[in-house]
């Protein structure tokens, strides 16, 4: 059984093995049509983000690469680059195929469609 | 009857697994040569930011996913340095609920002081990927410069 669905996934950057990780902080949203996941992961572009699902488990997962100016001294330093990554366990009521995600200035949301039968309908009332 | 016996990957016992390799993620962590030097506390001061000297003055990092570059303001007096800004600002959409907020979210202002004047002109600001990286080269009556020694 393999359903792993990979959403986005062109050319992750290799990094070494002794990298820091980072829990990226999110938001969660929902509506009538989908739950919305939105991550803060600084420094990341459209390659080198992925977002997975496996077994209802969404992996976001992300690597911001250091860039330390050239030829410079740290004075202070507030943030560390490395990897992002962060687990959710999705509801039965979500359609993993359709999941839909987006990064931009270094933050990526990524849209949950709720399955047809679980969304609210009006019924129709007969007089 | 021999997969019954298979520590699967649901067994039990790979809580000592994700204890063991929680255990080495900290490790790393707190051994990175890039390890924050400043603590957790600090990180309610927005936006945190790296900074480095050069010859020819500062570079400054500012870590702020999210933000529309048009709404924040950089400016520079004498050796004073501010960002004014708002991050998440806007209100969430009608019909949404918020299961979850952990995000920073409204305005904030944030002012340095540099060792040095800077030269307001040649300040020069680039945002990508929610970075913000700051420029800020010392005005020209504050460089190191040779003194020439008289011989009497």
């Amino acid at each position: 059984m393999n359903d792993q669905k990979t959403i986005q996934k062109n050319d992750p950057v290799q990094t070494p093995e002794n990298e820091p990780v980072f829990v990226p902080r999110v938001d969660i949203r929902e509506d009538a049509e989908k739950f919305t996941v939105v991550a803060d992961m600084p420094g990341v572009d459209e390659k080198s983000v992925e977002a997975t699902v496996q077994n209802r488990v969404l992996t976001l997962e992300g690597w911001s690469r250091p860039a330390r100016p050239e030829g410079c001294e740290t004075l202070g330093q507030e943030f560390g680059c490395g990897r992002y990554r962060r687990d959710f366990t999705l509801p039965d009521a979500v359609d993993p195929d359709r999941i839909q995600a987006r990064v931009k200035n270094g933050v990526l949301s990524v849209s949950i469609p709720k399955k047809e039968e679980v969304k609210p309908r009006k019924i129709q009332i007969t007089g | 009857m021999l997969e019954l016996l298979t520590i699967g990957p649901r067994s039990p016992w790979t809580i000592f697994d994700e204890l063991e390799s929680l255990q080495e993620d900290m490790n790393r962590i707190l051994s990175a040569p890039e390890a924050p030097r400043f603590g957790r506390r600090l990180r309610a001061v927005y936006p945190p930011m790296n900074v480095w000297s050069s010859a020819d003055g500062l570079v400054i990092d500012a870590e702020m996913p999210g933000v529309d570059p048009k709404d924040v303001e950089i400016s520079v007096d004498g050796d004073m340095l501010t960002l004014h800004g708002k991050v998440n600002a806007e209100d969430p959409a009608a019909g949404e609920t918020v299961l979850r907020r952990e995000r920073p979210a409204g305005e904030f202002q944030r002012t340095l002081q540099l060792p040095f004047r800077a030269n307001p002109g040649a300040v020069k600001a680039t945002f990508k990927n929610g970075l913000l990286r700051i420029s800020l080269p010392r005005a020209e009556e504050e460089k190191p410069r040779k003194i020439a020694i008289e011989a009497t």
